[in-house]
């Protein structure tokens, strides 16, 4: 029998972290469970989190945005607040799913998760994200560009939590869009998706940041085509050659879900877009 | 026109009697039942495609805690096999096991966890043989051999006029290659039975099925009893879509041998995983055609060779290649055919039924070619149809000629003119609009191919309050049967629909009615309830013509009242007084078809006793840049007959015009080495109601003298025509014309590329 813990408090919940066999941290479970079902003993405990209030909200505060990682891609997707300052994230969780996994689902599942599918990490890189992680011992922010190892692992370590993320208020010049190709409308996995996070002034670019999901074993930044595209116009040309450039920095495989092939050149046609809804 | 009665409860708008319960949440299905001591049941299957069966670690498993009962092939009691057409496939595999999935031994325990553990340490001892896991290396010569000389399950031919000659005179000839994938039918509930012993060596089983007389047939002949002693009961059945046909006469053996070796109550429910790798789909094809034409737009000639891969056993390929066949020139006036079709064996998992029955396959490859046909003619592919579709008088592609209710032509002119104008074609820079059409019909009911089964009984009492309870051998299983049959006795006996109740379908209750499928159930049920009610009217009539001081035959039955010229009197005092003098207001209904007739060497005959027509106008749009396909409208025209219930009518065209859709554009098994590689709904991509385009039904009404009111059977059509409608309308956005479903974005894309690079 699997042994379930609910804490009241965080310092609670990271004593707990700190034994010998840490719990299994449960937020909305919508890939915990999904998984706990093929293998109903996995873990030999779990421990929820949906009493953590250091877990939720959003904030802005001192030029920062700090979202609690318990909060759900609903609460994302109608958050005033990230609707004015970071469309990017709020749009990609809108797209999540059905309305019963966003009500669900949370941003630090869909972060530890560590799916290269995962849809809210690009906007998150595109922002500039910094991850709060925490255990008993103390606590250290990373950025999120460092998280991610590979498909389902990252730098966490077993008694850690993730408290919250933050990023630096958006500048209200820039803007974001995410863009999403799955294989239907909606409860969907992505074939390929994209964050764009940029400031554009007189058609030129002053400068942008480039994330994209489904396309490598993590979410992956296009460090060339950013390079390409700063500081730059925006001539039709330009934007021909970041379409070649960031196929040429992606590195997608053939699976059930889509062809490398296809999703090398989807990759090329999604940034067009994303750059052109910028001007 | 006729006028329509409008007091009558026929062609109303009935909302369906178990959606209020299902839509709550409150609606039981076989997996929400629990019986004292119930043991669950986990199935061992074989982990290979083919291979020698040479042991297993039987003891071990026995030893298990909680297991109760482990049982192989050597403990069945009766015969080993279960009946479908032929007797081939085994309950239990003994000697080889020939897909991946196939069932070897039963797990009996206390608990669902303690069964599945022990299934999972199952260890079966097989020596690997060579495996045929694609279809069309099945008859090769050196291919191993799983049936008969050439792997061939059944051969089907077709053959009228002189082929050779009408393509020497031909104007026009088109010829092509159509591959058409497994489509799963993701029923909301998977397979699930419980099996009960009662006293006196006797078995019931309830559970999620479409045909409880093909359960009861199963059960009996595998544990050795007579029909007599087994009693199946449907439990309320969520989607089958034909998957429910043949697959729950192997549930309900495997849960009975349980319950019959242990004298315990036994539960077996198929994971979705277990469910969507091991049950029956429709059959992947891959089909060669040759159309011609002459100048003036006749179709002149058809051949066509195609196979059907049939999987592992017979299970239902007979009779799908049969329906199949029948459907394989489409609904148009063709006097030289020239058709093969074939069943071939695989090492891979059966296929079966599946809404549309053999017909989708066909009708993706004859629908595809009509429109080639009509782009090399220059005439428009509307037109080229009007040109050629069946009328009352003409003679199908089996000879049979046409009588009544010949809505083909309706449905073509009803459908384009709600269609209206087509779109532009340029939406934006990158999207392209376009308009395709297929028109299709169906063979309604079983046909020639299973005229032995084409009959059904029902019961029909009316109660001393003036309620009325019946039952048919056919089930409901989400299409609306039950509705629109309550209002087919609701009718018949002039007693408000609200008061007339079905019971649950019940092989004890009536007579072996044959199975739910073939779009049957309303006009056969319907058929026996009418023929039910009669007996029971002429009593009704009997008793109040003297109250009414006039003759029998004077007598009208309308809504709560029979009527004579001068008086009326309300039918509660009809029915108090045969009460009062003790008349029988209970009765037993029968209906059997006749006249259908079928040739094997020419394929010729009056191959169904009526046919449903159609006609699909589709507008989409395309991505050029992504190759993404979206339906934006579906226009779906259907000669229904009569509509019973319009809202069910609806229903129908909408549900399977959806489900068509998914077959057109993302529903693909993925199978390699045999070995199902996407199982889930998170892989197994369906529409969703994100997906779903704005639909709009049109009801075409051609009476069918043969059926309740005028009813014909149409439940599978809506899904028959979508998926050649969207082909042609992709290939009339951006040219480009792809013969292997589903067009997804990956292949849409890949011919885009392929005709950019052609015209550079
Ligand atoms: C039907 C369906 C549709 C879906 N659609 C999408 C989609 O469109 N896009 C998409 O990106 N995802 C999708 N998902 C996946 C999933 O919903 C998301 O990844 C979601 O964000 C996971 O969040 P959760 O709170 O449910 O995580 P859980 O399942 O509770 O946890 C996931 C993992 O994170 C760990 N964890 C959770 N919170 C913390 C924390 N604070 N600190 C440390 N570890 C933690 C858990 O231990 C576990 O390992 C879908 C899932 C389903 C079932």
């Amino acid at each position: 029998m699997t042994q379930i813990f609910t804490p009241k408090y965080l310092e609670e919940a990271l004593e707990l972290l700190a034994k010998k066999n840490p719990p299994q941290p449960l937020a909305g479970g919508t890939d915990l469970l999904v998984m706990l079902k093929d293998e109903p003993e996995r873990f030999s405990s779990l421990m929820l989190l949906e009493n953590l209030k250091e877990l939720s909200g959003i904030h802005k505060e001192n030029g920062r945005i700090r979202i609690g990682s318990f909060t759900t891609h609903a609460d994302i997707e109608q958050s005033p607040v990230l609707n004015e300052y970071a469309p990017v994230l709020s749009s990609a969780a809108s797209e999540i799913g059905s309305v019963q996994i966003r009500n669900r689902g949370t941003i630090g599942g869909n972060i530890i998760n560590a799916s290269p599918a995962g849809d809210l990490i690009p906007p998150l890189i595109a922002l500039g994200t910094t991850l709060e992680l925490q255990s008993a011992k103390g606590k250290r922010e990373i950025p999120i560009r460092e998280f991610f190892l590979a498909p389902g692992a990252s730098v966490r370590e077993p008694q850690e939590l993730l408290v919250a993320i933050h990023f630096a208020v958006p500048d209200a010049r820039e803007r974001g869009v995410f863009l999403k190709l799955g294989p239907r409308k909606a409860q969907a996995i992505s074939k390929v998706m994209l964050a764009v996070q940029a400031l554009v002034h007189h058609g030129a670019v002053e400068w942008i940041r480039i994330a994209i999901g489904a396309v490598a074993p993590t979410v992956i930044r296009a460090p060339q085509t950013e390079t390409l595209l700063q500081g730059k116009k925006l001539t039709p040309e330009l934007i021909e050659e970041a379409k070649e450039t960031v196929r040429r920095e992606v590195s997608p495989i053939t699976d059930i879900r889509s062809t490398a092939e296809y999703r090398q050149h989807v990759t090329g046609v999604l940034l067009e877009r994303a750059i052109k809804s910028l001007l | 026109m006729k006028k329509k009665n409008p007091t009558s409860i026929i062609g109303s708008r009935t909302a369906r009697s178990d959606a209020l319960a299902k839509v709550c949440g409150t609606e039981k299905f076989v997996a929400d039942y629990m019986y004292d001591g119930m043991l669950h049941v986990a199935v061992i299957r074989s982990p290979v495609p083919h291979g020698e069966l040479q042991g297993s670690n039987r003891r071990e498993l026995e030893a298990m805690p909680g297991v109760v009962a482990v049982l192989f092939a050597e403990d069945i009691p009766g015969k080993n096999c279960i009946p479908v057409v032929l007797s081939d496939m085994p309950c239990l595999a003994t000697g080889n096991v020939l897909y991946v999935g196939e069932p070897v031994g039963l797990i009996g325990a206390e608990t669902p966890e303690a069964a599945r553990k022990a299934c999972a340490a199952a260890r079966l001892d097989i020596r690997p043989l060579p495996a045929i896991t694609d279809p069309e290396k099945s008859r090769d010569e050196n291919a191993p051999k799983l049936y008969g000389d050439e792997n061939v399950f059944t051969h089907l031919v077709m053959r009228s006029g002189d082929v050779q000659t009408a393509f020497q005179k031909a104007s026009v000839i088109v010829e092509g290659t159509y591959r058409t994938p497994y489509q799963e039918h993701a029923y909301l509930e998977p397979q699930g039975m419980i099996a009960t012993p009662e006293g006196d060596g006797a078995m019931k089983v309830t559970g999620s099925m479409q045909c409880p007389f093909y359960v009861q047939d199963a059960v009996a002949q595998v544990l050795g009893l007579p029909l007599a002693k087994v009693r199946i009961v449907q439990s309320t059945t969520g989607g089958a879509f034909g998957g429910k046909e043949d697959v729950p006469s192997f549930v309900a053996t495997q849960a009975a041998l349980v319950a019959h070796a242990t004298g315990r109550s036994a539960r077996l429910i198929y994971s979705r995983e277990e469910d969507i790798t091991t049950t029956s789909k429709r059959h992947p094809a891959v089909l060669h055609y040759r159309t011609a034409a002459d100048k003036k737009g006749n179709l002149l000639a058809v051949e066509a060779d195609y196979i059907l891969d049939g999987g592992a056993y017979t299970t239902l390929s007979p009779v799908v290649l049969w329906r199949s066949i029948v459907h394989s020139v489409g609904p148009y006036r063709c006097p030289n055919i020239k058709v093969d079709a074939r069943a071939v064996a695989t090492n891979r998992v059966p296929c079966g039924a599946f809404r549309g029955f053999g017909s989708p396959q066909v009708l993706f490859a004859v629908e595809s070619q009509m429109d080639r046909l009509a782009d090399e003619l220059g005439i428009e592919p509307a037109e080229f149809r009007r040109r050629n579709l069946l009328k009352s008088g003409d003679k199908t592609s089996t000879g049979q000629v046409l009588k009544d209710s010949v809505g083909s032509h309706q449905t073509l002119e009803n459908a384009l003119s709600a269609a209206g104008k087509a779109p532009e074609k340029k939406v934006s820079s990158s999207k392209r609009a376009g308009r395709g059409i297929s028109t299709i019909f169906y063979g309604v009911g079983l046909g020639a191919g299973g005229e032995h089964l084409a009959r059904t009984g029902a019961t029909v009492q009316i109660l001393r309050d003036g309620s009325a309870v019946f039952s048919v051998g056919t089930t409901e299983m989400g299409q609306g049967m039950r509705t629109a049959l309550g209002q087919i006795v609701a009718e018949a006996l002039g007693i408000p629909f609200e008061r007339v109740q079905m019971t649950a379908t019940d092989t004890s209750r009536v007579p072996d009615s044959g199975p739910t499928v073939a779009s049957r159930a309303t006009t056969m049920s319907g058929n026996a309830l009418l023929s039910a009610c009669k007996p029971i009217r002429e009593t009704l009539f009997a008793v109040a013509a003297p109250l009414l001081n006039t003759t029998t035959d004077k007598l009208k039955l309308t809504q709560g009242q029979i009527e004579s010229p001068s008086k009326t009197i309300p039918l509660q005092d009809v029915i108090d007084e045969c009460f009062q003098r003790r008349e029988n207001l209970a009765a037993e209904g029968w209906y059997r078809v006749e006249g259908t007739t079928f040739d094997k060497s020419t394929g010729q005959g009056d191959a169904y006793v009526t046919y449903a027509w159609s006609t699909n106008v589709v507008d989409i749009e395309v991505d050029t840049e992504t190759g993404v396909v979206e339906v934006k409208r579906i226009f779906a025209a259907h000669d229904v007959g009569r509509a019973v219930n319009v809202s069910g009518v609806e229903g129908q065209i909408e549900g399977g015009s959806v489900q068509g859709m998914g077959y057109a554009l993302m529903e693909d098994i993925l199978s390699e080495d045999g070995v199902i590689r996407n199982p889930q709904f998170s892989t197994y991509i369906i529409p969703t109601a994100v997906d779903t385009p704005e639909i709009k039904p049109v009801i075409v009404e051609v009476p069918f003298e043969g059926g309740p009111f005028g009813a014909k059977g149409f439940g599978e059509q809506p899904l028959m025509g979508i998926a050649p409608a969207i082909a042609n309308a992709i290939s009339d956005a951006v040219g480009v014309r792809i013969n292997e479903l589903p067009l997804t974005p990956e292949r849409v894309f890949a011919a885009l590329n392929q005709k950019n690079k052609n015209e550079d």
